[in-house]
Order: structure tokens, then C-alpha cells, then sequence
């Protein structure tokens, strides 16, 4: 079993962090079209959270077309969710891991990629 | 009464059977394992004598009320002869069917008391999984599957036996009458309601107790720490499938017994003189069932104690790994088998 792990920092409010990660799991393919997401009390618990945050982002989440609920059924990843492109994913992955081996932070790596990013 | 009778005695062969069928098994599941560092040892021995304690405290209350009716019946044979009060004393009778579900219970508070939470991160930012935790998440599906038999074939049983059962003299369903003609008629003590329903109501108890322990074993979130939470994983899949076993081997022991039960009326025939002084008898219409229905209880009952067994005889060496770690993300929390 492989899943993502959200993991809040409190570097923002805690539904920012949150509503930002699982786009990011959604977008990158790491939360596949289809797949199932805990229950609002089970990730509001695991994260310290009050359940109505975590409901709030779900919510958000599925306006925007990226999550859709089952009354009673739980919460899935949509099927026609836009993702990013494969190569781009791979390569984001490959980052991540060269610059953890070299003990980087999250934060260190992005304002790496920041720097280099080329001015439009 | 002779070692030899007694070592031939159905009970005895069944605990033999369960006895060494249990170190079999844990023959084959000790090949093959890895072995695991210090602290993973530590942490899995630990879960492992919690496992232990439980199977344990039912197989000790097992024999409690094994032995326990055995004494009472002497005792009050010997002060109240074979009236009403002695033999046919109801807590005696019920006893044997209600008592491993009670056992398990008992076994199950142990293991649920013994068991501590483990903290998931201390002052370490919050994680959290993104898969769906229920109270079956640690448990392999052949253990579901193992579980839902034992309790329809249990339940099957309990029904067809109440249907088929008689009020006795008392006025309790706990007798089966088997006709020859209105009048002339055998009566036998029997599986009936009597015995079923408080049968099923300490089945129903056990299951209660079984969900709530396999919901409180999945509900604590995950540790943010890959090892961590791989080693909690392993712990809470073994713990899981510790309350899979006790509470299955008490089920298929009440099974058992509800059929030996069966099995033993099924032999009953009426005989009666017809006309010309022929001999003619009545046999009861599931007598064809008497062997597969004997044979059935002992096996039940058989599995039954192996899986108490089992547990109770595991050494700590023999504990599943700890989970194979992913080389990329670091969340998986499965284990190997």
C-alpha cells in the first residue's frame, strides 16, 4: 500500500497548506483518478486539525473539479483530472531525489529551481 | 478410567491434533524470515507476549469452564443427589457454548489493555497517510473470509436446531422428540432455543468486542518517520490478526460443540413391537448426518484450538517481518509476508 503523505509545516494556515499539497499529489499523479481519500474525521484527526477545515478543502477541492464526494460513499480523486505531463513529473521526482541526497530542504531546493528558472 | 481410554477419547485427539497441527504451522511460517535488528526485535517481542497473554487468558478460562461444571456436578450430585438443582443445573449446561466466546472476550480486554499506543511524532509536525483506515485496513482477507464462514455456519446451526427442538418437561426448547406415533415418542435433550440463544447473544457480544478492538488497533494515525511507520504497521497488522484469531477460534469452538451436540441426538431411534411381534425402529431423519456432523465438530473445534494454540506457542523469533522499504517515496506500510 503507497500513499502520499501530507505533512503541515505551519508555513501558512493549515487548510493552505493542506488544500496546496493535495493539488500537488493530484496534479503530479501521486493520488491517482479514482483513487479514494480518508474520511474528513480521519485526516482532520491524523493532522490535529478540526474536522471543519478539513471539510472546508475538500470542498474547495471539489469545486474546482479536482475531488467529487459520494453522499456516504467518500471522497475520490475525479477521473478527468488535469495532471501535469509525465516527463515533467518524472523530472520533478528526479530533483527531489538528487537534492535529497545532498540533504536539501524542500524550501532550499525551491528557491534553487526559483533562481534558475529562466525570465519570461 | 485407563490412560488408554483416555487417550482415545475424542477430546484428547482433537488437542493432540490442534496441538501438533499449531507447531506445524509454525514450522512453515518460521522459514524464510528475515532477521530484524534490536530495537524491531524489542518492539515486535513486546507485541508478540501481548498476543501471548491473551490466548492465555482463554485457554485458561476454557479449561476453568471445562473443568469447572465437572466439579460443581459432583459436588452437588454428591449433596442433592440427581434432582432438580444438580445435573441440570443451567449455568452448567450453557456453559460449554457460551464459554469461549467469553473466553475470547476476556481475551480480547487482555490484549486491548495491553497493548500501548504508540506516539506517532511527539512535538513533530502532524502527518498523515492519505489512505483510507478502517477496521479491517490490517487484517488479510482470508481471515474476513474464515470469519464470516465460521459465524454462518454457526448461525445456520443454531437455527436449524431451534426449529427442530422440543419444550421439554420444563418447558425450556432444549429437548427433541422423535416420534413413533403420537403417543409413543423418544425424548432427548437437544441444541434447541435454550442452548442457541444464548449461544448466539455471546457470539454477537464477541463481535462487538472483536470490532471495537480491530477499530481502536487502526484508528491512531501514522508516524511522519518511514521505519516508524512501517514497524507500527507490522505491530498493527500482527495485533489485528491476533483478534482475527482468538475471536474465529472461539466461534469455531462453539461450532464445534453445537455439532457434536447434533451429532450425538442423530443417533436416537425409537423400537417398538408391531404386529406379529416384528421389531421395527424409528431413526431420527438426520441419523445419515451422525459421522460427517461427529467429524465436523471435532475438526471445528480442532481449528479452533490450533489458532488459540497457535498464538500462545508463537516464539518471538517467528514474527512477521517488518515491512521492505520503498526506495522512493518512503510510505509504505505494508509488511511482508
Amino acid at each position: 500500500m503507497t500513499s502520499p503523505i501530507i505533512r503541515l509545516r505551519g508555513g501558512g494556515s493549515p487548510a493552505d497548506e493542506l488544500s496546496q499539497q493535495l493539488r500537488g499529489f493530484v496534479s503530479s499523479g501521486r493520488l491517482m483518478p479514482g483513487e479514494r481519500l480518508p474520511t474528513v474525521r480521519q485526516l482532520a484527526r491524523d493532522l490535529n486539525l478540526a474536522p471543519g477545515t478539513v471539510a472546508k478543502v475538500y470542498r474547495i477541492l471539489e469545486q474546482d473539479g479536482l475531488l467529487r464526494t459520494r453522499t456516504r460513499g467518500g471522497t475520490f480523486v475525479c477521473d478527468n483530472v488535469p495532471s501535469l505531463p509525465g516527463e515533467v513529473v518524472q523530472a520533478a521526482r528526479a530533483f527531489a531525489d538528487v537534492a535529497l541526497a545532498h540533504g536539501m530542504s524542500i524550501d532550499s531546493s525551491t528557491t534553487a529551481l526559483r533562481t534558475l528558472w529562466p525570465e519570461p | 478410567m485407563s490412560i488408554r481410554f483416555l487417550f482415545f477419547q475424542p477430546g484428547t485427539i482433537v488437542f493432540i491434533g490442534a496441538a501438533l497441527l499449531s507447531v506445524v504451522l509454525l514450522f512453515l511460517s518460521s522459514r524464510g524470515r528475515a532477521s530484524e535488528d534490536a530495537e524491531t526485535r524489542t518492539v515486535l517481542n513486546a507485541a508478540s507476549r501481548n498476543l501471548r497473554a491473551a490466548a492465555a487468558v482463554m485457554l485458561f478460562l476454557l479449561l476453568v469452564a471445562a473443568v469447572g461444571p465437572i466439579v460443581f456436578s459432583t459436588e452437588a450430585l454428591r449433596n442433592e443427589g440427581l434432582g432438580d438443582g444438580g445435573l441440570g443445573d443451567g449455568g452448567i449446561r450453557l456453559a460449554p457454548y457460551i464459554a469461549p466466546s467469553i473466553a475470547a472476550i476476556a481475551g480480547l480486554i487482555v490484549l486491548a489493555a495491553r497493548s500501548h499506543r504508540r506516539s506517532p511524532d511527539g512535538d513533530r509536525a502532524p502527518v498523515a497517510l492519505l489512505s483510507v483506515r478502517r477496521w479491517w485496513s490490517f487484517l488479510s482477507p482470508p481471515w474476513l473470509v474464515l470469519a464470516a464462514v465460521s459465524v454462518g455456519l454457526l448461525v445456520a446451526t443454531i437455527l436449524l436446531a431451534g426449529l427442530a427442538s422440543t419444550p421439554g418437561t420444563s418447558g425450556l426448547y432444549d429437548n427433541y422428540d422423535l416420534h413413533w406415533t403420537d403417543d409413543v415418542f423418544a425424548s432427548i435433550p437437544f441444541f434447541g432455543w435454550y442452548y442457541g440463544l444464548p449461544t448466539l447473544f455471546s457470539v454477537a457480544a464477541l463481535l462487538l468486542v472483536a470490532l471495537v478492538t480491530l477499530h481502536r488497533i487502526a484508528r491512531p494515525p501514522f508516524s511522519g518517520d518511514l521505519a516508524a511507520r512501517a514497524l507500527d504497521a507490522t505491530i498493527r497488522r500482527l495485533a489485528s490478526r491476533g483478534v482475527a484469531a482468538l475471536s474465529v477460534s472461539a466461534i469455531l469452538t462453539t461450532l464445534g460443540r453445537a455439532l457434536a451436540f447434533v451429532s450425538a441426538v442423530a443417533t436416537l431411534e425409537v423400537t417398538n413391537v408391531v404386529e406379529g411381534g416384528h421389531l421395527v425402529t424409528v431413526v431420527a431423519p438426520f441419523a445419515a448426518l451422525t459421522l460427517p456432523l461427529a467429524l465436523a465438530g471435532h475438526l471445528a473445534q480442532g481449528i479452533g484450538l490450533t489458532l488459540t494454540l497457535t498464538l500462545l506457542l508463537r516464539p518471538a523469533t517467528l514474527l512477521p517481518r517488518p515491512v521492505q522499504r520503498s526506495s522512493r517515496a518512503g510510505n509504505t506500510v505494508g509488511s511482508a509476508r
